[in-house]
């Protein structure tokens, strides 16, 4: 570093680094991170140009209209986005504390011969294609909680409870749907659980533990805070994987593009709503309302996955600051 | 064959032991009656790698006891042996037995976060929690402690550590910044106040000085001596650096890798006497500097 025969130092390492492949490996890299970039605005571009003719004929009101009638030519994106956001919203709230408790039992507490099975299976659910999940869910979870709970609870319920109203018809329904997301998403939580959890420095630990910590102290007090910002971040991918989730969604939702404030009775997703009809279009303003609607999904989850980066930085920038 | 070494070198050792607590030039041994800690034939194993074999050992109570010995040699794992630090450690096995004041530590009954209480440690790097200095120590007292105590309970003892820990003039105005703040010596002090908080009988430090600049590792080896002689605690002190051993402890045992590379005991006693006059040749190559 410090100047000693520089001249022939600097060629020599510009050589040298030439060589060793170190700028055509630089070269290489930046090249895909900006072919990233450019999918990117590829993307968007398309979407904004199959959008143009719903752009034009409802504006941003799209966002606010409720009415989704192909054959009156009425869209609006509201239905779609309220089952978006509550199924996903569901599913994060049920998934979220099983899947940090199983990461806190796999990087912690899990005996030594158990803890590479359990998370090979763990992974292995993540590995479910989701149109298994979907199958599941109508033929086995669907007729299962119809009979057991959705009936039963909106008879008794429904009638104080506009959460749980009934009648309870085909099954499928909004709260079917975050429940089988909550299923999905479990692994990613779990698993990402896992891996922040187990990267907390020994050092903090073993504070801990020398002080007279409980194993429970130990998780609460070094491992938890040390790794929240992780564990947020996992909870947001598997947010993220909720919002767009579409066949499992698609199978298990009802397809209905409604509000209706009861959990039990059908709804839609924007990714479901999309999938569902897109292949069947007639009019070319139906199909410039689904790639619009994609457009809002797809602001949807940008939206999600900037929240989740403003928590983990925030939470970051706190536990690096003062205290 | 290290077996036959060991099995030599124990009665030996309590016979320096014996002989040293009659001898005035060197400093006060404590008789049996006041050993602290007795470690009885203590195995340590990873695995399937025995890490320690066979020891036999009494820390005399008040008294610093240094552990010596080359690296790899099983210094830290039977330091962690005695605050039971391996427990939950996936794949590790202790056998054995240690006593505290004639109490087993590995008791069936026993409570090994109690046993953690009464005999606290401190570690190689400086580790304190990313909280203000006063939190560092008041930790043990507040979020976990046995029973609740005032606020006022919890800095005076928060106070009193620091002072013993000898760090409180250099606080006393900045409690409330964060730990960090501190220098790395300073943070080593800190921690060794947050363990004498909960109030140990026992004070495990393990190279406590490896990470310090020589001025913070003077602080550190006079700290480790007025803890012993104003304080009262015990004193257990792991170091490669034999002049640290020599300057600071009273009892000095000195580990080494056997044959079948597990750690073994070779000799200990009064710290004046194994750098002056050890019995065994592995002691003398050692402290010569002819090995390690
Ligand atoms: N967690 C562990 N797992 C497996 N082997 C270990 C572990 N910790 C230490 N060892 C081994 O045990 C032996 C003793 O290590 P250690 O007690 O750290 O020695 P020292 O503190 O004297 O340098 C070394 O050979 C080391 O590799
Ligand atoms: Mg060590």
């Amino acid at each position: 570093m410090i100047a000693t025969g520089q001249p022939v130092s600097r060629s020599h390492r510009l050589r040298r680094r030439l060589r060793h492949g170190d700028v055509p490996f630089r070269l290489l890299a930046a090249t895909f991170a900006f072919v990233v970039v450019a999918l990117l605005v590829a993307i968007v571009g398309v979407a904004w140009d199959g959008s143009a003719a719903a752009r034009e004929a409802f504006g941003l009101r799209f966002l606010t209209r409720t009415a989704w009638n192909p054959v009156a030519g009425e869209f609006g994106a509201l239905p779609a986005i309220y089952g978006t956001i509550v199924s996903s919203a569901i599913a994060l709230l049920l998934a979220a504390p099983p899947g940090i408790m199983i990461g806190i039992f796999l990087s912690d507490l899990s005996p030594a011969r158990l803890r590479g099975p359990l998370s090979l299976m763990v992974e292995l659910l993540a590995a479910i294609p989701s149109v298994v999940y979907g199958m599941w869910g109508i033929f086995v979870f669907i007729p299962f909680f119809r009979g057991a709970i959705a009936e039963p609870v909106s008879r008794a319920l429904g009638d104080t409870v506009p959460f749980l109203a009934g009648p309870v018809t085909v099954g499928r329904g909004l709260l079917v749907a975050g429940i089988i997301l909550a299923i999905m998403i479990l692994p990613t939580i779990a698993a990402v659980s896992r891996d922040v959890l187990s990267v907390v420095p020994t050092h903090q630990r073993e504070a801990l533990l020398a002080l007279g910590a409980t194993r429970w102290e130990v998780i609460r007090h070094a491992l938890l805070p040390y790794a929240r910002a992780g564990i947020v971040g996992g909870m947001m991918l598997g947010l993220g994987r909720a919002l767009g989730e579409t066949m499992a969604a698609t199978m298990v939702i009802g397809n209905t593009p409604r509000i209706d404030p009861s959990l039990f009775q059908p709804a839609t997703t924007a990714a479901s709503l999309i999938a569902s009809q897109l292949p069947t279009t007639n009019t070319e303003l139906h199909s410039s309302a689904l790639v619009y609607l994609a457009l809002v999904l797809f602001l949807i989850t940008l939206l999600a996955n900037s929240i989740a980066r403003l928590l983990v930085w925030r939470v970051a920038g706190a536990a690096g600051g003062r205290r | 064959m290290q077996q036959a070494g060991v099995t030599t070198v124990v009665p030996e050792r309590r016979i320096h032991l014996a002989v040293a607590g009659a001898r005035d030039d060197a400093p006060a041994i404590p008789a049996a009656s006041e050993v602290k800690l007795d470690i009885r034939k203590l195995t340590i194993i990873y695995g399937q790698r025995v890490a320690v074999r066979d020891i036999d050992l009494r820390i005399p109570a008040q008294a610093v006891t240094a552990i010596i010995g080359p690296s790899g040699s099983g210094k830290s794992t039977l330091l962690r042996a005695l605050n039971r630090m391996h427990d939950d450690v996936p794949g590790v096995r202790v056998t054995g037995e240690v006593l505290l004041d004639g109490q087993p530590v590995y008791g069936p009954e026993v409570d090994p976060v109690e046993v953690r209480r009464r005999i606290g440690m401190v570690f190689q790097r400086p580790n304190p929690f990313a909280k203000s200095i006063f939190d560092n120590v008041a930790f043990g007292l507040t979020v976990f402690g046995a029973r609740r105590l005032s606020r006022r309970e919890v800095a005076e003892r928060v106070e009193r550590a620091l002072r013993q820990a000898a760090l409180w003039d250099e606080v006393k105005d900045r409690l409330d910044q964060p730990a960090t703040s501190l220098s790395g010596g300073q943070q080593q002090r800190l921690c060794v106040a947050r363990a004498l908080a909960v109030e140990p009988d026992v004070v495990l430090l393990d190279e406590p000085t490896s990470a310090l600049d020589p001025i913070a590792t003077g602080r550190i080896e006079q700290l480790m001596r007025e803890l012993v002689e104003q304080h009262g605690y015990t004193v257990v002190v792991v170091t490669h650096n034999m002049q640290q051993a020599a300057r600071v402890s009273d009892v000095t045992a000195f580990m080494t890798v056997d044959a079948s590379r597990a750690g073994t005991l070779v000799e200990v006693g009064p710290t004046a006497r194994i750098f002056t006059n050890p019995q065994d040749q592995r002691t003398e190559d050692y402290i010569t500097g002819r090995v390690g």
